[in-house]
């Protein structure tokens, strides 16, 4: 009130109203002090009143537009509530449009549904996990960097952790064992990568080894990103010890078998040398003066060295029998000739017994035929030596007939029947098999090494056909088989003449063996050659650097020296390139390259057939 | 129950020559201008009056004395009781850890299986109102009626005083037990402030000092509707008084600033402010300030009292102005000629909320407290 003692609005109605005024008396003053401070304080609370309506309506418009903003939005928000539940639910749509709590519902609803699947999704994930817990299969989880995230109780106990320890492990954590073969290692390695892959891992579990048959895949989430993979594994710790027991009995039985072929080359060894004696002096007495009867027996001594030959030879072969390498030849023979031949030898020791032995060859039978008639002659013989052993009365008899005939081929039966004990009919498929026969009181009884069947039994195979057989107990037996045959020419061939010649040639033999080194020397004389001959490899060495010789025959077995360490010798420091050939008793394949690398030219299983002898040294000497 | 008045003019002394009317054990309550209880031997001149008397003292912005407002004076009642024991205790707020403990020592100090009612006036600044009723509560019977209020200095906000049997001080706080059951107490709490404005949420406050309002701070907004006021604060704040919004308008409460403080822009009110509660403004409107008394006045539901005690707001005040006494005319016509009227007006109200018994501290109420003795 600055100038004036009172309001303003007083001040103005004093000076209309009042006489006399501003004279007024004090209590009037007063009076007048007590409105105007009426009058001052409305105006403030009028100012401040407005002040605040103001103020208050502003914020209040300033609340209703941002409610407004607000009401826009949610009004989007609803209309693109609308479109989504519209296309969500397609069949509810005009329920959608007319009522949004209705809609509400509806979503509630679908919620509901999605609740319930999401639990029935939840329990036949644990159904899975107890599916997979009793298939006794551990599962774990990893992320990208392959730290593992999860762990199932059974992944866990494999390495004697629980759950909890396993978390944040790397695949790295887990170590090789270090005790397996190499070739018992997989090629893959214990790893947690987010790809398909499956693998072997050689693990150290809380009992050491631990092997584990790992199935990995790739885990996505729910917007198809990479999180990292999970791991299946199996424990196969048993299995994978199995395996390298059985892995080390086929070692032992490898080292067995490698025995069994050694043995059987020592037998052979010592068999080859009295049967080479025999055809060799069988040879030289052929060359003498025969009259017809020496002549006759002479041949059945040849037959019958040939044969025993043959059956030394495929003793030593059954290994390659049962691999398949037998090469059967195709020879043209005289079919009646060569059965003539075939039982003459076994109808002696039939008859020895007692036994009446007889054959018969069908008349449509071809005179001539092409097979491996040795082959066939040691099945038969094999098949009548048995009939003949297990027959104690009655008779033998070998039937060849003709099945079938063709332009170029015939099918042939040959069966051999007998009188004898016959075979059970529950031990007819095991008497096929090597080294059986019926029962082992039967070895006792009739000897034999069991081998012959089955050896039989593979050749007829090799040769296209089946060895079967007819038999009951105590009423005797029926071995037959078929074969395809081809036809030989009709005319029977002249064997080439042979006229051995080796006049002039100098051979020097290197043979301690007595007998061999006579057989030997007295075939080379009666083909004329000059012959020395050298009891050890030492020796031999002397000669050649001394001698003037063509061709050497080098036995390989021999005191002092052996054949191979003596070419060895005469090749590396005699420097000398004499054709040396090699005869062994031992047959056996590595026996022949072992020679030829050494040095030597060519290779001669003893005994040996005069003819393939004379054409190799024939043909050395040509080349000198 | 008798009970008979003086009035002590501030600077001039009895209004009429005082005389003691009884030398009985009494009661006085006396209630007086801030200037006055300093610069008058008020105290003394009470005590040569009742030598043996319990005499309360605690300084007003306003006293009320019959149907009267006065300023600069002191309004003395004596209550001589028949049958009823009473007790008073007063100490410093600072004898205890905080408003709490002092409550909580006060009930304590007071307590009896016969207790009826706690009379309690404490210093309006240094004291946290709404933990000071909070610990009177704590371990009291429920059925035990707790009123009273904090005393004033004529809106300044700065120093109040209260005392019993002494010299008033700041910082004191004085509660008077009554016990027996022959005295009847009964209470009313009105405000008739109108709510407006957009309803706010406190999102900082710690105990009874506010930070902001909806993230915004409270004391700008507070500026900003008080416009040329503003420069008046904390007194001018008196206008628009803090509602704390309840379940339902029952059990609203309503708070006062204190003070301000302009360096950190926070406002301190005279009883907390729960963070995350929902508050809005409050503005006078005359007449439903006076229908707020006269309804006070109702709810105390008691036809004949002897002594009816007003405590009123400083806030009331504030707005009313002259047009103050309208509010006691209105509850002195409800009570009519019989009963004797005194009281103050106060920086909080003191007094259960309707329908229950538990205490609370009121802002910008007219309290009423009657006493009848059966």
């Amino acid at each position: 009130m600055e100038g004036r003692e009172y309001h303003r609005l007083l001040e103005r109605q004093l000076k209309k109203f009042l006489p006399g005024y501003p004279s007024v008396s004090e209590e009037m003053q007063e009076l007048l002090r007590a409105i105007s401070n009426s009058y001052e304080h409305f105006d403030n609370d009028r100012v401040v009143m407005e002040t605040a309506m103001r103020e208050s309506s502003d914020e209040l418009m300033a609340k209703k537009s941002a409610l407004n903003a607000l009401l826009d939005r949610q009004s989007q928000v609803l209309e693109s509530l609308r479109e989504a539940a519209t296309s969500l639910f397609p069949d509810q749509a005009s329920i959608v449009n007319e009522d949004l709590l209705r809609l509400a519902d509806i979503v509630q609803e679908e919620i509901q549904k999605r609740h319930i699947a999401e639990a029935r999704k939840e329990q036949s994930d644990q159904r899975l996990m107890d599916i997979i817990e009793s298939l006794d299969l551990g599962m774990a989880r990893y992320d990208l960097q392959g730290r593992l995230t999860h762990s199932e109780p059974r992944f866990a106990q494999l390495f004697g952790k629980s759950p909890s320890d396993m978390l944040g492990m790397m695949a790295s954590d887990f170590h090789g064992a270090p005790v397996l073969p190499e070739e018992l290692r997989s090629s893959g390695s214990f790893d947690f990568s987010p790809t398909h892959r499956v693998f072997e891992a050689p693990l150290i579990g809380p009992q050491d080894e631990l092997w584990l048959l790992c199935t990995t895949a790739p885990l996505q989430d729910d917007s198809g990103d990479a999180v990292g993979g999970v791991i299946v594994v199996f424990d196969i710790t048993q299995r994978k010890q199995m395996e390298r027991k059985m892995h080390e009995a086929h070692k032992a039985a490898e080292a067995g078998l490698e025995l069994r072929k050694s043995i059987l080359a020592n037998v052979s060894h010592e068999l080859r040398t009295p049967v080479n004696a025999i055809v060799g002096m069988s040879a030289l007495l052929s060359a003498t003066p025969l009259n017809d009867q020496q002549r006759e027996y002479l041949k059945t001594m040849r037959f019958s060295s040939d044969s025993l030959l043959v059956l030394i030879d495929d003793l030593l072969d059954v290994s390659r029998i049962e691999s398949g390498k037998v090469e059967l030849e195709f020879i043209e023979f005289d079919v009646r000739d060569n059965f003539s031949q075939l039982t003459k030898g076994l109808s002696l020791r039939a008859e020895e017994k007692g036994l009446k032995f007889s054959w018969e060859i069908d008349a449509r039978v071809a005179n001539r035929l092409r097979g491996d008639v040795h082959r066939l002659n040691q099945v038969l013989t094999n098949l009548i030596s048995n009939a003949i052993k297990f027959t104690e009365a009655g008779n033998v008899q070998l039937a060849v007939g003709c099945v079938m005939s063709t332009e170029n081929k015939q099918r042939i039966r040959f069966e051999v029947k007998d009188t004898g004990i016959g075979i059970a009919a529950n031990r007819q498929a095991a008497i096929f098999q090597e080294f059986t026969q019926e029962d082992s009181s039967t070895t006792r009884k009739f000897g034999g090494t069991g081998l012959g069947l089955a050896i039989s039994k593979k050749i007829v195979e090799l040769m296209g056909g089946q060895l079967e057989l007819i038999s009951e107990k105590n009423s005797g037996s029926s071995f037959f088989f078929e074969l395809d045959l081809e036809l030989g020419s009709e005319q029977e061939q002249q064997a080439p003449v042979f006229n051995p010649d080796l006049r002039g040639a100098r051979i020097l033999l290197v043979e301690d063996n007595k007998v061999n080194q006579f057989l030997a020397n007295a075939l080379l004389t009666s083909w004329k050659a000059q012959v020395d001959i050298s009891e050890d490899g030492a020796d031999a060495v002397e000669r050649v650097k001394t001698g003037d010789h063509d061709l050497v025959l080098m036995d390989l077995q021999m005191p002092v020296m052996d054949g191979f360490e003596a070419t060895a010798v005469i090749r590396n420091e005699l420097k000398s390139s004499i054709p040396i050939i090699g005869l062994s008793a031992n047959a056996l394949n590595d026996e022949r390259e072992r020679s030829l690398q050494i040095g030597m030219d060519d290779y001669v299983s003893k005994p040996f057939k005069p003819e393939l002898l004379y054409g190799i040294i024939q043909s050395y000497l040509r080349k000198g | 129950m008798k009970v008979h008045q003086h009035l002590w003019k501030g600077g001039k002394g009895w209004a009429e020559s005082a005389q003691s009317i009884s030398q009985n054990p009494a009661l006085i309550l006396a209630f007086g201008g801030i200037d006055v209880l300093t610069n008058d031997p008020v105290y003394e001149e009470i005590r040569k009056l009742y030598p043996t008397a319990d005499v309360v003292l605690a300084s007003t912005a306003g006293e009320i004395h019959g149907d009267e407002v006065f300023d600069h004076s002191v309004s003395v009642t004596v209550c001589e009781f028949e049958h009823t024991r009473w007790k008073v205790v007063e100490g410093s707020v600072s004898e205890c850890a905080n408003s709490f403990e002092c409550g909580v020592r006060i009930s304590k100090e007071l307590s009896a299986p016969d207790l009826e009612h706690i009379l309690v006036f404490s210093d309006g600044i240094a004291v946290n109102g709404d933990d000071l009723v909070r610990g009177i509560n704590h371990d009291l019977p429920a059925n035990v009626i707790v009123t009273g209020g904090l005393a004033a200095d004529a809106g300044r906000f700065t120093k109040t005083l209260v005392g019993a049997n002494r010299k008033p001080e700041s910082q004191r706080i004085v509660a008077i037990g009554f016990y027996g059951n022959r005295l009847r107490i009964t209470h009313g709490s009105q405000g008739g402030w109108d709510l407006f404005g957009p309803v706010r949420k406190v999102t900082k406050a710690v105990d009874n000092v506010l930070f902001e309002l909806d993230g915004e701070n409270a004391l700008e907004i507070y500026k900003r509707y008080l416009g040329p006021r503003a420069a008046d604060l904390p007194g001018s704040a008196l206008l628009f008084p803090l509602c704390i919004l309840g379940s339902d308008a029952k059990s609203n409460l309503v708070r006062t600033i204190l003070s301000i403080d302009d360096a950190a822009g926070t406002l301190r009110f005279a009883g907390n402010i729960p963070e995350g509660a929902q508050v809005q403004f409050m503005m006078a409107n005359f007449d439903r300030l006076v229908d707020g008394a006269s309804q006070a006045a109702e709810q105390s539901d008691e036809k004949s009292p002897d002594l009816v005690l007003m405590v009123s707001c400083v806030g009331r005040k504030l707005v009313l102005d002259q047009r103050i006494e309208e509010e006691v005319e209105s509850v002195c016509n409800y009570f009519g000629k019989t009963p004797a009227y005194t009281g103050f007006y106060s920086n909080g109200e003191i007094s259960p909320l309707m329908g229950s018994t538990v205490c609370s501290l009121h802002n910008q109420t007219m309290t009423i407290t009657t006493y009848h003795e059966i």
